[in-house]
């Protein structure tokens, strides 16, 4: 399979976008007083917080889409949306984990947002389980894209959780009323939204590939079960 | 005020996230080379099983 | 209206079918039942509990328990079905699938609540004699509502797996916390007497999660059920 002319000028972009993200976080953006260099951390965690639920957004939409349809191409969108993601999330939980030692003082507290973002990550973990557990492929775009379904709910939980309860984590989308917010210096905004961006380049990039991935796999499936009926035929 | 000395902290951030990045690429290459490998080898299998010219005619001829 | 009339009495039917196979055998309701039982003597060795502790905590041990017996219920009460081939049969006839989906939930929820009669006294002689009262009951009817919509849901796909036994609970839980969280609050709100414009969002908490995976389980049993 030929990789299309499309996605490898997008490879170069997505390059672009994020080595001029990365030079706006660590030359351009100024030091936080009260935090240190680790401040710049936030960046690329809240990006990756971002791209992550983007996948589990398109994970849950695709997945509907599949119920309807029961065409399989959404079910390679799907697993595609859910892996990103994973990987994504995960970034995001360890490297808050990371910002909030020096600032918190504690690798880990049982506050609302933590928690809640690492249930979706459960959640998801759970998708994957699930996949592996059930055989029949059919059974098993049917049963994955219920449990995407289901889990979703979590994704809205946990974005809008800082908003609902109280919590030590700040609130950076939109006015946190008397939540802890973050003073932003015009600079720091550049860097804030240009992470955001490169970040939305590497989804889509990254997706792609993926969903390549996928697609080719279910030819390389297609031919196996020709080649079993093959078999099947000589003996 | 001054600003605390966590410079440290920030290597290791950024470190994880690059890192956990670059071991999805990682993954994702690997995964195409898998295929690629699967896919020739089974190519090569069912021409061997069956010639080119009769590819539908196999089933019941054994 | 005749058609309301048809799919409120092939519910009926399913629940009372269930009922029925569970007064001869008591296999659901005494697997969760013992094993409710034995996770709230483990409880109280492994926390060491002293009497104080053992009032603060008990309607965190009360849900665990819950949940954790929940799943062999489930686990058994679907399990049934499809290994003595019931569900294909259930599936042939000519009967509302949503009515299948239905009687199944409804059935869970009864079990859970018969269990509930006898592990709620229970725990209220072991551990804390305020659970006895009218707003914890309300808190469970509405909890165990929703753990049985998701559950019914996420166990009629677990039996059909390759991995069935491992599976459920790996599913369930983290679906599960919300409601899980909203109604360890809500008892224990209600334990220690706190007003009630603070127990409220929790009640609403859990009346928003039952509404919601109500909602989606009506988009989602047909693909469950299907074959």
């Amino acid at each position: 399979m030929r990789k299309p002319l499309g996605l490898k000028i997008l490879d170069g972009v997505t390059l672009l976008a994020f080595a001029a993200a990365a030079a706006l976080v660590f030359f351009y953006a100024p030091l936080e007083a009260q935090m240190g260099a680790v401040q710049k951390v936030f960046y690329f965690h809240v990006a990756a917080g971002w791209t992550g639920m983007l996948g589990f957004v398109v994970a849950a939409v695709t997945s509907a889409l599949y119920l309807i349809t029961r065409n399989p191409r959404w079910d390679g969108f799907s697993v595609s949306g859910v892996e990103i993601g994973l990987v994504f999330m995960l970034i995001n939980i360890v490297s808050g984990s990371i910002w909030a030692y020096p600032t918190w003082n504690t690798w880990w507290t049982w506050d609302v947002r933590l928690t809640t973002a690492t249930i979706m990550e459960l959640i998801y973990l759970a998708y994957g389980l699930l996949r592996q557990g059930v055989e029949d492929l059919e059974r098993r775009r049917r049963f994955a894209a219920v449990y995407a379904l289901l889990g979703f709910v979590s994704v809205p939980i946990t974005f809008v959780s800082i908003r609902l309860f109280n919590s030590i984590h700040p609130v950076v989308i939109g006015a946190g009323g008397e939540m802890p917010t973050m003073a932003f210096t015009p600079a720091m905004q550049v860097a804030f939204f240009g992470s955001l961006i490169a970040f939305s380049f590497i989804f889509v990039d990254l997706f792609w590939h993926r969903l390549l991935l996928a697609n080719w796999a279910e030819q390389v499936d297609a031919l196996k079960a020709r080649f079993e009926d093959v078999e099947g035929g000589m003996n | 005020m001054t600003t605390p000395d966590t410079v440290l902290y920030m290597w290791i951030g950024y470190g994880i996230i690059l890192g956990v990045m670059g071991l999805y690429v990682l993954r994702l290459w690997w995964g195409t080379r898998r295929l690629r490998q699967q896919e020739a080898e089974l190519r090569r299998l069912l021409a061997e099983e069956d010639p080119p010219d009769s590819s539908l005619g196999t089933i019941g001829r054994g | 209206m005749n058609r309301g009339r048809a799919f409120g009495r092939a519910v009926l039917a399913l629940v009372w079918k269930d009922l029925l196979a569970e007064l001869r055998s008591l296999e659901v309701i005494s697997a969760m039942l013992v094993f409710a039982l034995t996770v709230i003597l483990v409880f109280n060795f492994a926390l060491e509990l002293t009497p104080r502790l053992r009032a603060e905590l008990s309607s965190g041990v009360l849900w665990v328990s819950l949940a954790f017996s929940g799943t062999l219920g489930l686990n058994r009460s679907l399990g049934q079905e499809k290994d003595r081939g019931c569900l294909d049969g259930l599936l042939l006839a000519p009967v509302d699938r949503l009515a299948i989906f239905f009687g199944k939930a409804l059935a869970n929820w009864l079990f859970m609540l018969l269990s509930l009669v006898i592990l709620l006294p229970v725990l209220s002689v072991l551990y804390d004699p305020r659970l006895l009262q009218a707003g914890v009951w309300g808190v469970a009817l509405l909890g165990s509502l929703g753990y049985v919509v998701v559950g019914t849901l996420l166990a009629s796909m677990a039996v059909q797996a390759r991995t069935r036994d491992v599976l459920l609970p790996i599913l369930l839980f983290p679906v599960l916390l919300p409601a899980l969280v909203a109604s360890v609050k809500a008892s224990s709100g209600f334990l220690l007497g706190l007003p009630g414009n603070e127990i409220s969002p929790w009640l609403m908490v859990l009346i928003v999660y039952d509404l919601i995976f109500l909602a989606l389980a009506l988009f989602v049993f047909d693909a469950i059920l299907e074959e």
